[in-house]
């Protein structure tokens, strides 16, 4: 017993590194799992140009959005977000950019406070505005301040 | 003894795959470890779980604060650096990857341990569109397995095949493409493969000009002037910066193909082993 104490120290350290061992967790290097992790990351880096969404696209035939101006809103916005947007060398101050706001804002509130919002939103964004914002905001993936509808229920 | 439950706990949390859990752990031993190779050892673990997480820019901090004294003897050092390296091009940054795999092969004479790094720096290098490099790592890579004679050769002919001049990717040329769309509108993005999108770049480039042209012609100055040259300004340069941004795109994408290609053919190897 009292040799038993004397060596209370390396038995301890023993006993350390043979729970790692038991526990499974050797250091090892997977490479064909790592690999295949290589191979997920840069297929999903990989941006596709996908095409954005109608914004009234699955959702039931109501007279607010079947009606003539929400139609004439939602297909020139198609338009806008597929077709048009990539030609423009301005880039948006906000994430989620002025567009895809707008989208949002439709869809929560309506066209006529959604459009007013996205009226309000045009009109901040712009360089003058851009001094007013608070730099916490900024989202460090995008680079861009956010913005997001939910500031606006 | 607390010590070692929760280095067990960790571990535990770790294989059964709550990761963010098994991080917390890990920063709890940290704090508490008082030699510095469980220090290196945890901080290791730590970064595998931020791995796991698809945190790689995390990793690498957690994994570039482990400071070893002695490296060449150091049995962790390999395994750092290669979750460093590794870490490095899944954050998108291959040349810092080929550095730290470049430092550890400086540091050590044993080549038989830079088995697991080659595939990684072919992959890096394949990034980096050095072709040549990458293909002798590679066929270094299948000299180093444990395979047939036959296995062996087949596998180098198939590199060779895959670096062979007509089925490396083309790529490219971000400035080129620039370069394209400042003469002539458009040009840029048909040169980088988006034909579609450049003829209505051009054409809306044309439009714009002949509006403004017409309305400078009629007297509309003012008008033609800013409503004219103000829009032309904005699709002018945007054409620009989306020619550069679908070269970049496209090399992506070349280069990712070229990798899976490889990684399906060491998957192949290493399953004939």
């Amino acid at each position: 017993m009292q040799s038993l104490l004397k060596y209370r120290k390396t038995i301890n350290t023993g006993l350390f590194l043979l729970l790692f061992a038991v526990s499974g967790f050797a250091q090892s290097i997977n490479l064909n799992s790592d690999l295949m992790l290589v191979d997920s990351v840069s297929r999903q880096q990989i941006h596709h140009h996908e095409k954005r969404d109608f914004i009234f696209k699955n959702q039931p035939k109501t007279i607010f959005n079947s009606n003539p101006v929400s139609l004439l809103y939602g297909s020139s916005l198609y338009i806008y977000q597929n077709f048009i947007t990539q030609h423009f060398s301005a880039s948006c101050l906000y994430n989620p950019t002025c567009s895809e706001f707008s989208k949002h804002a439709v869809k929560e509130f309506g066209i006529f406070k959604g459009g007013l919002l996205t009226f309000d939103r045009l009109n901040r964004c712009n360089r003058i505005a851009a001094t007013d914002l608070d730099i916490a905001t900024i989202d460090l993936k995008t680079h861009r301040f956010d913005d997001s509808i939910t500031k606006y229920k | 003894m607390n010590k070692k439950a929760d280095a067990a706990n960790a571990d535990s949390l770790f294989n059964s795959g709550n990761y963010f859990e098994a991080s917390i752990e890990y920063e709890y031993l940290i704090f508490r470890a008082e030699q510095p190779e469980n220090l290196n050892l945890f901080k290791y673990k730590k970064a595998l779980c931020y791995k796991k997480l698809n945190d790689f820019n995390r990793a690498i901090n957690e994994l570039q604060s482990a400071y070893f004294e002695n490296p060449k003897e150091d049995t962790l050092y390999r395994f750092v650096c290669y979750e460093q390296s590794l870490c490095f091009y899944l954050n998108g940054e291959p040349q810092k990857a080929l550095w730290k795999i470049d430092e550890y092969f400086h540091l050590n004479a044993d080549s038989s341990l830079f088995f697991d790094f080659l595939p990684i720096r072919a992959i890096c290098l394949n990034e980096t569109f050095q072709w040549d490099e990458a293909r002798k790592c590679l066929l270094a890579f299948v000299q180093m397995q444990d395979l047939t004679t036959e296995n062996k050769t087949e596998l180098e002919h198939l590199i060779h095949e895959l670096y062979h001049k007509k089925n490396v990717p083309k790529i490219r040329s971000v400035k080129k493409a620039e370069l394209f769309s400042r003469i002539i509108p458009g040009t840029g993005q048909i040169y980088a493969g988006m034909t579609g999108e450049g003829i209505v770049n051009f054409l809306i480039n044309a439009s714009i000009l002949a509006f403004t042209a017409h309305q400078a012609y009629n007297g509309f100055y003012i008008t033609g002037y800013l409503a004219g040259l103000g829009f032309f300004n904005k699709t002018y340069h945007g054409g620009i910066k989306r020619a550069e941004a679908i070269a970049l795109q496209k090399n992506k994408e070349l280069i990712a193909n070229l990798n899976s290609r490889i990684i399906a053919l060491i998957s192949t190897g290493s399953n004939s082993n």
